[in-house]
């Protein structure tokens, strides 16, 4: 017991512990509104998007951070765009996106210095393995998104929920869709390297579906989902450490299974 | 003295892109105190004229003029808006404040009494806390025009706003649409593919068809010689109590018999 107390206190684990729970603030904050959106898969292809951009630095030498950010904004620019009527749907080109860019990672990372393990890194990620200096980066990240999002939550949510008349009110809306965009996918850039694309996805969909199952006010939801994120992240990190389990994975399942239940009781009270 | 309208249209070309003109040479006026039915078949640029209504399509060439400082309160299609928000009645008439509000600061106390006000108004301030999602569909139909009414317009524009209702319902938000513009002097832009629903309360009339818009007061419009040129069909047009019915002839029936 007291050994695992000391491997739980160790600077390592803190730390994890540290960057998880900036990740469950922004990421259920954030996840509230991919959902409700339906842009669940935008938040994957951006995720890989990112990915790309980390393999791409990794084979030339580039600054991964950076790369990332870079791939991330410039794929937020692009979703961002108003789709409108086109020959194919919306979903198809987020596909088309997904697809290419996990291809790329794989061919890009397969010349890199540590080829498919790099891959397995990216899509996987170790929230421990995350170095101190980042820890500070990401805090700093996050509160700037979280503030950024509070401060602006209810234009974000009148652009989600009724674009038309948002521009009726004269709201730039694709300005605004765009600054939504900018922030998904600025964090997901700057995290993911160090993260993991499964990760940060879990992050932003599980706690969200969980809370919006259970509470049927806009109000308590991101709160919820906050608070769900949190309990799987610490809950995740002890029984890995405790287990000797892969953490990313354990953290997913304990948001699973938060979701699930938190469903099922929506659900009855439903009833 | 003649009355500054508060939407102007001179020859405008509207359309999309450069090359997708869908009406060509618009002119109308939207004048204070109007009651304007919009009608035509769908596909016939009701949404498009609706957009430049608004400002937020530009006309491709000539002018589209709006009075400074026009509040338009906008009611789109109820099937426009995504159930799965958990969003209360009252929390969506706010956002009709959401200008008033300003953007880095949340609705206060006095801006919820105006949009429970409003609900007032249009006979939901019982509903003010249900989900907009459990509502029927002329109750959502009425949260969102006391939306319109909580951004203080001088125009309120209506897209179909009785697709989808039941006769009772459709007839008591056509009520609720002539209070606000006979008891509360409220300008109206109400559009519709369903000609007597325009008809019915509108006292003037635009119809789209083939790419041009034909308009008029209630009485020029609703003569059997113009829609018959304008639909190309017979039509009989009767007059009860005060309110226009158009129906299609059938071949030897004479009109009013």
């Amino acid at each position: 017991m007291s050994e695992w107390i000391e491997t739980w206190r160790s600077p390592i684990v803190q730390d994890a512990l540290r960057v998880g729970v900036v990740l469950a603030i922004v990421g259920g904050c954030l996840g509230v509104y991919v959902v409700l959106k339906r842009i669940v898969f935008v938040g994957a292809a951006l995720a890989q998007v990112s990915a790309a951009g980390v393999a791409l630095a990794l084979l030339v030498g580039w600054n991964p951070l950076w790369s990332s950010a870079l791939f991330a904004l410039a794929a937020s620019a692009f979703f961002a765009q108003s789709w409108g009527e086109r020959r194919i749907s919306r979903e198809s080109l987020i596909g088309a996106v997904f697809l290419t860019f996990s291809a790329l990672t794989v061919l890009l990372a397969s010349k890199g210095a540590h080829g498919m393990e790099e891959v397995q890194h990216l899509l996987a990620g170790d929230i421990l393995a995350v170095a101190p200096e980042e820890v500070v980066r990401i805090a700093l990240l996050g509160t700037a998104v979280l503030v950024v999002f509070l401060l602006l939550r209810k234009q974000f949510l009148l652009v989600a929920f009724d674009a038309e008349t948002a521009q009726s009110l004269g709201y730039r809306t694709r300005w605004w869709e765009f600054a939504f965009y900018l922030m998904l996918g600025g964090f997901i850039g700057v995290v993911i390297h160090l993260v993991g694309l499964v990760l940060i996805f879990g992050y932003l969909v599980l706690p969200a579906v969980g809370a919006l199952m259970l509470v049927r006010r806009m109000t308590l939801v991101a709160g919820v989902a906050v608070v769900n994120a949190l309990l799987a992240t610490v809950a995740g990190l002890l029984v890995s450490v405790l287990f000797d389990l892969p953490t990313t994975a354990t953290i997913l399942v304990f948001m699973s299974a938060l979701a699930g239940v938190e469903s099922l009781a929506g659900i009855r009270i439903a009833r | 003295m003649q009355t500054a309208p508060l939407v102007r249209f001179r020859n405008a070309t509207l359309g999309y892109g450069r090359r997708q003109v869908v009406l060509d040479n618009v002119n109308m006026d939207i004048l204070p105190g109007d009651f304007f039915g919009l009608v035509g078949p769908n596909g016939s640029g009701k949404t498009t004229l609706l957009r430049a209504i608004l400002g937020i399509l530009k006309p491709l060439s000539g002018e589209a003029i709006r009075q400074p400082g026009l509040r338009i309160g906008y009611v789109p299609q109820r099937e426009m808006l995504d159930p799965l928000f958990p969003l209360t009645a009252l929390d969506i008439v706010l956002m009709g404040r959401y200008p008033q509000v300003g953007v880095l600061r949340s609705p206060g106390r006095a801006h919820r009494e105006r949009a429970l006000e409003c609900l007032d108004q249009v006979g939901m301030a019982e509903h003010a806390h249900k989900l907009y999602r459990d509502l029927s569909g002329g109750q959502r139909q009425r949260v969102l025009i006391a939306r319109a009414l909580a951004v203080e317009p001088s125009l309120l524009v209506l897209d179909e706003p009785t697709n989808g209702l039941d006769l009772p319902t459709e007839a008591s938000i056509l009520d609720l649409m002539e209070h606000l513009h006979r008891r509360q002097a409220m300008t109206i832009v109400l559009v519709s593919h369903v000609l007597n629903v325009v008809a019915r309360y509108a006292t003037r009339i635009g119809v789209l068809m083939d790419g041009r818009l034909i308009a008029g007061t209630a009485e020029e419009m609703m003569r059997e010689g113009v829609l018959r040129e304008v639909y190309g069909v017979d039509v009989c047009v009767q007059q009860i109590d005060h309110h226009y019915l158009v129906t299609v002839r059938e071949a030897q029936e004479v009109c009013g018999a």
